[in-house]
């Protein structure tokens, strides 16, 4: 196995998950996973000479799931449905999920990079590709949005809405 | 439960519903990057993958040349100086475009006899957006005291920002484009003598972004420093807080150590004084001090001073801010929200006294 098929073990499945958690689409989180893979590829003789190449690897899928994301939703192309599919795995909360659609794709990618993905502020930041206290603004509202759609429907949730 | 643990438990639990693969997308991951390097028109710039957006079109691929610029000889003979100012340099061909190409026109850049033609790596053109980053290595115009730039988009503005070659964190210099009376533009140096990667940004109906490499051979000015703070928002006409963010830019040299503190004042006299928080972050680029907290940061304070929640109303708040320096004590006020710069809300400018270390011109 040589070291490009090693980051890609290491790194392909977390890439995919949080691309399907960024994008809500299984295809779409597939194709901008192999993209993403495809420009490490392309990129290996540089990147591979990098502390984390996981880290250049990862900046790359999630800019491309917010930006396929919005480009979708503008254009109107593949509308991600409001309704999930059945879910695989017991206990999916179907209405978290939804709420999470009707995030913007940039709240959206900041919220699963800080609570899938453990990351704080700064690496969400830099992630994004923006400033943290931009960052610290996409999560704000993100919260506000969700503690808005999920407090109407289910009363005992306690809405931690920071500020 | 907390809204925080229900994010984190739907996340995880809707992970599980991933499409992962991995031996399936190794291959089809090898496959499709080598069409592209088979289909000769590489991707337009590198490392952050492009998307081409068009209003009938789904996200695909956009494929450009990887290295981009000719190198060409302009010929002709030497300019005849002119009975005042700088001689005019020999008649440049203006770049060529594309024809239907959806990208904006390509950038020639000129110093002396040497000439090369640089493609966007990243723009919004017409109807579409393409994001890359810089080809590797960039083309190279070569050594001089001044490059002259010629656009095909005469109602657009242009500037440059110099980056010393090699160097990720080097100090980064701002450079407007003069017109140079011929339809182009001149590109004077800034900072010291030497390797710079520059970056062209432009905007018009859209904006672009093109990249090449110059040695220059006179030192150019350097910028002052700057400094603000965002601590305080306008949140829908509330006043509220994103955390946060104090930066100190084109010191002298990067301090060693930095501190700083922020006194809150109401218009009604009452006050609250809190350390910034954290380690600053220094030199990257050299010459900036950052601090950046989160949002409880601001909402504390805002909290002591009886600002939550409040209709934001002019000249509300006073910021105090003291910062020290390897021992040296600076300090500014700004008025919120009166002080915010336009385009970079919600930060304030600050004026420090005594003045930030400055690097003397050249």
């Amino acid at each position: 196995m040589d070291d490009y098929e090693r980051v890609f073990r290491a790194e392909h499945d977390a890439i995919v998950r949080t691309a399907y958690l960024v994008t809500g689409d299984r295809e779409t989180a597939r194709e901008v996973a192999q993209d993403a893979f495809a420009e490490l590829h392309r990129h290996w003789r540089k990147v591979r000479g990098y502390d984390k190449p996981g880290a250049w690897l990862r900046r790359v899928a999630i800019r491309r799931a917010v930006r396929v994301r919005r480009t979708r939703t503008r254009w109107g192309e593949a509308p991600l449905p409001d309704d999930l599919p059945a879910p695989v795995t017991p206990g999916l909360d179907a209405e978290l999920l939804a709420s999470l659609r009707r995030l913007s794709p940039a709240q959206r990618a900041a919220v699963v990079l800080h609570y899938f993905e453990d990351r704080p502020v700064s690496e969400v930041a830099d992630l994004l590709g923006c400033k943290p206290a931009t960052a610290s603004v996409h999560l704000h509202r993100a919260r506000v949005r969700l503690a808005e759609l999920l407090g109407e429907r289910e009363e005992e949730v306690d809405a931690d809405v920071p500020g | 439960m907390s809204l925080d643990d229900r994010l984190r438990n739907g996340l995880r639990a809707a992970a599980h519903d991933a499409p992962v693969d991995p031996d399936g997308d190794v291959a089809a991951g090898r496959a499709r990057a080598d069409r592209r390097r088979r289909r000769g028109r590489a991707l337009v710039g590198a490392a952050a993958g492009l998307l081409l957006v068009g209003a009938a079109v789904t996200a695909v691929q956009l494929s450009g040349d990887d290295a981009t610029g000719d190198v060409v000889g302009t010929g002709g003979e030497e300019p005849t100086p002119g009975p005042t100012g700088p001689p005019h340099p020999p008649s440049r061909p203006a770049p060529t475009a594309a024809p239907g190409d959806d990208a904006p026109p390509p950038v020639r850049v000129t110093a002396g006899d040497r000439s090369i033609e640089l493609d966007a790596f990243t723009y919004c053109y017409t109807n579409v957006c393409a994001d890359g980053m810089p080809p590797d290595p960039l083309e190279d115009i070569g050594e001089s005291g001044e490059v002259h730039v010629d656009f095909a988009l005469p109602d657009w503005t242009f500037e440059a920002t110099l980056r010393p070659t090699g160097q990720d964190c080097g100090r980064e210099e701002h450079v407007e484009l003069a017109p140079d009376g011929d339809g182009g533009h001149t590109l004077l140096p800034a900072g010291p003598a030497g390797a710079y990667d520059v970056t062209l940004s432009g905007w018009g109906n859209g904006d672009a972004f093109y990249a090449f490499r110059w040695t220059t051979t006179g030192d150019g000015p350097v910028a002052p420093p700057t400094a603000r703070l965002a601590l305080l928002a306008d949140h829908d006409g509330a006043v509220d807080s994103y955390g946060i963010e104090l930066v100190l830019d084109h010191l002298a040299t990067t301090p060693a150590a930095a501190t700083a503190s922020v006194t809150l004042r109401a218009a009604d006299g009452r006050e609250h004084t809190f350390a910034v928080p954290g380690e600053p972050d220094l030199g990257c680029p050299d010459g900036r001090v950052s601090w950046f907290g989160a949002p409880a940061v601001g909402l504390d304070a805002l909290a002591a001073v009886g600002g939550t929640g409040r209709p934001v109303e002019p000249e509300m708040f006073t910021f105090d801010v003291l910062v020290t320096l390897d021992g040296v004590e600076h300090r500014a006020t700004a008025t919120w929200p009166d002080d915010v710069i336009v385009g970079n809300e919600p930060s304030v400018a600050l004026d420090f006294s005594p003045a930030l270390p400055t690097t003397p011109s050249p």
